[in-house]
């Protein structure tokens, strides 16, 4: 089948105004408008766009019918969220849905309803993503569509303490691009745990454009755990933009343990002296999975700090990309950046392309990296043999220590075994047969 | 216990082990001694089924089974145990899970009840304590950072924990310190019974000391070239290994013939 970008930006109407959106703020529908123009401007990203090069989203192209357009029609009234949340579930792309508690000085907005005030930082954060160039076309189309997801604010040197965000698709929501937005505001010294996950019953063709924004204050603490398990024909796309002020810190684990096509952007700008991002995952594909992960550490300031750390697993067919950036602008001096990437393949067929980018205009910085591609050490498993465990057994204790290491330094003992079952049972589904 | 025959073998097309042949039966010690490049390693690792080591001729029987049939883990199971001259650093495997596997699947293999982890604990500690080895161990990742004595530690903590059947240890005593060496030979004794056979491959005779051999061989140039008593080694130790590159292995065979 032909992909052509063009006519997937053209199914989409001229004018944002087109659907029927409900209550908001004046100046939203002119940055959709903006977005749109964008969005139509670019077309979907293919390989004439070298951050895409590898991953094509011709799936998404298929199979949208050209009446896609976010959810529009009958709107349930904006359910107030509850004053008190720990869990939120977000259906298709639609209104979240909360439960559990949530601490004093915590608040939690449907975007929907934030989107419908005059809240002047959110209209920053919203119209400061940037959605300018030809890679940031699904970004676009996520702004044009701007309309459902989470505001999330926690007061100045709150500790909000753990929140899982579940992201569903359903049958309903099949065929159609669930686009979402969540937006995190940390003030001074706060912090937040964040579980995302992204997993949907049976073999539903969810189809999801996410973008999350977070803005964090001087000191603030936000670590961000991502899983994704979804089905084989899911096509799932997500930006995230970290904004990081003087001594904060952002802590990204993203494990890819299926799905279709997954393509993560991550990136963290560290804008201001001594601040850290640690951006760091997992990938274990099989049968023709894609997955593609582009991580962006920007130092923008002095003293500041961040670590890539990434793994890959690749059985069958399956396809990885790892694209590794380092920017350190002019005067950054006293940067410190460490980058390393490895990745087993277990198959022959499998193909990883890992591109380590170090775009440097300090003078003073320490930046190191290392990238290996390769097959199980034979030394270690025959060591492991010698003292029984059969071959199958054997590679599978040393396939998931090499994954393990990805979520060895999470803090959280309870959530750091769950991942580690769930890595190991997405080990065995990838078959740790002879490579 | 374990019958070597006229066993050719090597690796990457050249030949190590020329017409080697040696004879193991329960409730011996054997010491394999000769100098660096005669071929101990290479019979350490053809007996536990190295990939890459091809047998070009003769045959190893162990327990009426022809070895070279089998797969190395199924010569664990079957209760045969190398203790590496290099062990192996494995990050991000724990120690006591990889231990626990280990001796599950051998006791699978042979039909008994796997151990959970309290019985596997219980019986760690056990086999700590009679080594005089700190539980510190347990937490580790396989060899992981262990300096050199550690990891002679760790492979006869593991051979105590196995209890196998034969009992192969592959210069287990280079480059140990006193306390070390006498822990090594400590786990050895330890394992001395009527059902058991032990090889130690060495350079050394200082091993020795600490462990009283059955037999003693001199392995050169891939082949035994001569068997005897302790007093072989004391030989060996006394004389160096030069003088049986120029006609001393009659002399050698005098002594055996003794």
């Amino acid at each position: 089948m032909t992909h052509d970008p063009a006519s997937f930006a053209e199914a989409w109407p001229d004018d944002t105004t087109a659907f029927d959106w409900p209550a908001q703020a004046d100046w939203l529908p002119e940055l959709r408008q903006h977005a749109l123009g964008r969005f139509r401007e670019h077309g979907l990203p293919g390989r004439q766009v070298e951050r895409w090069k590898y991953t094509r989203l011709d799936g998404l192209d298929q199979r949208m019918p050209v009446a896609t357009k976010p959810v529009s029609g009958a709107v349930d009234k904006p359910a107030p969220l509850a004053e008190a949340a720990a869990r939120v579930v977000i259906s298709d792309g639609g209104q979240p849905v909360v439960g559990g508690e949530l601490c004093d000085g915590v608040q939690l907005y449907a975007l929907e309803q934030a989107l419908s005030g005059g809240d002047h930082e959110l209209r920053e954060l919203l119209e400061g993503l940037d959605i300018s160039g030809s890679a940031s076309a699904m970004a676009a189309l996520n702004t044009a569509s701007l309309r459902h997801g989470l505001v999330l604010r926690v007061d100045a040197n709150v500790d909000a303490g753990d929140m899982l965000v579940q992201w569903v698709a359903s049958e309903a929501g099949s065929g159609s691009l669930a686009n979402a937005r969540i937006c995190i505001i940390l003030e001074a010294g706060a912090s937040l745990n964040l579980v995302e996950q992204f997993e949907s019953a049976g073999e539903v063709l969810s189809q999801a454009n996410v973008v999350i924004q977070a803005r964090l204050g001087p000191g603030a603490r936000l670590n961000h755990v991502r899983v994704v398990q979804e089905s084989d024909q899911a096509i799932l796309v997500t930006a995230t933009d970290v904004d990081q002020s003087a001594g904060s810190q952002y802590r990204y684990t993203g494990l890819d343990l299926g799905g279709g096509t997954v393509r993560h952007d991550v990136r963290a700008r560290l804008r201001e002296e001594g601040a850290f991002c640690s951006l760091s995952g997992a990938s274990l594909t099989r049968g023709r999975n894609h997955v593609d992960n582009h991580l962006d550490a920007e130092h923008h300031a002095m003293n500041c700090s961040s670590r890539q750390y990434y793994r890959a697993v690749l059985g069958d067919r399956s396809r990885t990309v790892f694209n590794g950036r380092v920017f350190v602008a002019a005067g950054a001096d006293g940067t410190d950046a460490e980058q390393s990437s490895a990745a087993l393949l277990l198959s022959p067929l499998a193909e990883i392309d890992s591109k380590p980018e170090l775009e440097i205009y300090a003078d003073e910085v320490v930046a190191s990296h290392g990238a290996t591609v390769g097959q199980l050490d034979e030394n270690q498993l025959f060591y492991l043999r010698s003292r029984g465990l059969d071959r199958a057994s054997a590679r599978t204790l040393l396939t998931t220590a090499f994954c393990r290491s990805v979520v060895e330094q999470l803090p959280n003992e309870r959530l750091r075994g769950q991942l580690e079952a769930r890595l190991e049972e997405s080990l065995r589904a990838i078959g740790i047969h002879d490579a | 216990m374990l019958n070597i025959k006229n066993l050719r073998a090597g690796i990457d097309g050249k030949e190590i082990l020329r017409g080697l042949d040696l004879e193991v039966k329960a409730g011996e010690v054997h010491a394999i001694m000769g100098p660096n490049g005669s071929g101990k390693s290479t019979l350490g690792y053809v007996v536990a089924g190295r990939e890459g080591y091809e047998v070009t001729g003769g045959e190893i029987v162990y327990r009426d089974k022809d070895l070279l049939e089998l797969e190395p883990e199924e010569r664990a199971c079957e209760g045969i145990f190398l203790a590496f001259q290099y062990p192996v650093e494995i990050p991000g495997v724990n120690n006591t899970y990889f231990l626990r596997s280990a001796l599950n699947a051998q006791r699978k293999y042979r039909g008994e009840e796997e151990l959970d982890a309290v019985g596997f604990l219980k019986l760690v500690r056990e086999k700590l304590e009679v080594l005089h080895i700190g539980d510190e161990l347990l937490k580790r990742a396989v060899n992981e950072g262990f300096s050199g004595g550690e990891k002679k530690r760790n492979e006869i903590f593991q051979m105590a924990v196995l209890e196998p059947s034969l009992a192969i240890l592959d210069e287990t005593d280079s480059g140990l310190d006193i306390d070390a060496l006498k822990m090594v030979a400590e786990g050895v004794n330890r394992l001395r019974s009527p059902d058991r056979a032990i090889v130690l491959v060495t350079h050394y005779q200082r091993l020795l000391d600490y462990v009283q051999p059955d037999h003693v061989h001199v392995l050169a140039k891939g082949r035994i070239v001569a068997s005897g008593g302790p007093d072989l080694a004391e030989q060996l130790e006394e004389q160096g290994y030069a003088w049986l590159e120029d006609g001393g292995i009659s002399e050698i065979d005098q002594v055996s013939a003794a």
